[in-house]
C-alpha cells in the first residue's frame, strides 16, 4: 500500500452549510447572551433593593445610638459641664425645695416621660453640678 | 493579537472570512482531531470565539488569531479525548475508522499511518507543519499565529518534514515525496 507526497497533507472538504450553521449559532449566542443579561437584572434588582433596605435601617440604628440622638440637639453634657458647650436652650424650674436655679436638657423622651440632665447652677451662671 | 477598536470585526466582514477560510482551517483541525465531525464543530466555534471577541479584533492580523483560536481548541479537545480515554480505559482510537466519512477520501490503512506519523510528532513541530502545509500563510504569519520568530516557523516545519519523511518512507512511492 504506497504512499503519495500528497495523501499526507490532502485537502479535504468541510462539506455544505457551514456558513449557515455559523450564522445560527451566532444568532443563539446574541440570544443566549440577552438572556442571560436579563436573568441577571432580574436577579440584581431585588437583592440591590434589599441592600438598599437593609443600608438605611442600619443608617437609623447608628442614628438612634449617636450622642446628638440620646442627648437631643444639644451638646454632651460634660461639655456643657465644663464649660466647653453653650447652656441647654431648654430651662425648667424644677420642685420648690431644689438648689438655686437649674437648666435642663432634654436627654430623650418616649411614651409621655421627658428625661432632662439638670445642672446646678451658681450666682455666677455657670454650671457647678448636676442632678 | 491585540487589536484597536477602530477595526472592529463586522458580520458580513466575518462571513466573507467564513468563505475565505473554513476549508484551510478544517483541515488544519482535522489533522488535530482526526475527525471530520469534530473539526467541522472547531471550525464553527474557533469563528464563534472569534465573533465574540470583535471589538478587539485587527482586521489586518484576524487569520493568525484565528488559527491560533483553532488551534487551542483543536488542542484542549484533544488533549480531553485522551484523558477521557484514559479515564474510561477505552482503547477505541480517534483517528480515521471505516465509520469516519473522511476514510473514504482516503484509503484507510494509508490514512491511519499518516495519523499515525504526524500524532507522533511532538505538539510545537505538528502546529508549525500543519499550518506551513494547509493555511496557506506565510512563515510569518504563521509565526505571528504561534509567537515564534519566522525564522523558527522554517526550522520548525523542515524538522516536522523530516521526521514524517522518516516514519513513511518504507510507504512512500517517490524518493523525495516528502520535503
Amino acid at each position: 500500500m504506497p504512499l503519495d507526497e500528497r495523501d499526507l497533507f490532502r485537502k479535504l472538504d468541510p462539506g455544505p452549510g457551514g456558513l449557515g450553521s455559523l450564522r445560527q449559532k451566532i444568532r443563539d449566542a446574541e440570544r443566549s447572551r440577552r438572556e442571560v443579561r436579563r436573568i441577571t437584572a432580574l436577579a440584581i434588582a431585588p437583592l440591590a433593593a434589599g441592600m438598599a433596605v437593609a443600608s438605611v435601617l442600619t443608617v437609623t440604628s447608628l442614628e438612634d445610638r449617636s450622642p446628638k440622638r440620646r442627648w437631643g440637639e444639644v451638646a454632651n453634657p460634660a461639655l456643657i459641664r465644663f464649660g466647653l458647650a453653650p447652656s441647654p436652650r431648654e430651662a425648667v424650674t424644677i420642685l420648690p425645695n431644689a438648689r438655686g436655679d437649674v437648666a435642663a436638657l432634654r436627654v430623650g423622651s418616649g411614651d409621655g416621660v421627658a428625661f432632662y440632665w439638670v445642672a446646678s447652677r451658681s450666682a455666677s451662671g455657670a454650671p457647678d453640678g448636676e442632678e | 493579537m491585540e487589536a484597536g477598536p477602530s477595526a472592529a470585526l463586522t458580520e458580513a466582514e466575518l462571513e466573507r472570512l467564513f468563505v475565505r477560510m473554513e476549508k484551510p482551517l478544517y483541515n488544519v483541525i482535522y489533522r488535530w482531531v482526526w475527525s471530520r465531525e469534530e473539526a467541522r464543530d472547531i471550525t464553527q466555534e474557533a469563528f464563534l470565539r472569534l465573533w465574540k471577541m470583535r471589538a478587539r479584533v485587527d482586521l489586518t492580523r484576524v487569520e493568525p488569531l484565528l488559527y491560533r483560536i483553532a488551534i487551542n481548541l483543536a488542542s484542549n479537545r484533544r488533549r480531553a479525548k485522551k484523558l477521557w480515554r484514559w479515564l474510561s480505559l477505552d482503547t477505541i482510537a480517534d483517528r480515521p475508522t471505516a465509520t469516519d466519512e473522511g476514510a473514504a477520501l482516503l484509503d484507510r490503512e494509508r490514512d491511519r499511518m499518516i495519523a499515525e506519523a504526524i500524532d507522533g510528532l511532538p505538539e510545537k513541530l505538528r502546529r508549525v507543519v500543519t499550518l506551513a502545509e494547509l493555511s496557506g500563510m506565510s512563515y510569518q504569519e504563521i509565526g505571528a499565529a504561534l509567537s515564534i520568530p519566522a525564522g523558527t516557523v522554517g526550522s520548525r516545519r523542515n524538522k516536522a518534514l523530516e521526521l514524517l519523511k522518516e516514519k513513511l518512507e518504507p510507504y512512500v512511492e517517490a524518493e523525495d515525496a516528502v520535503g
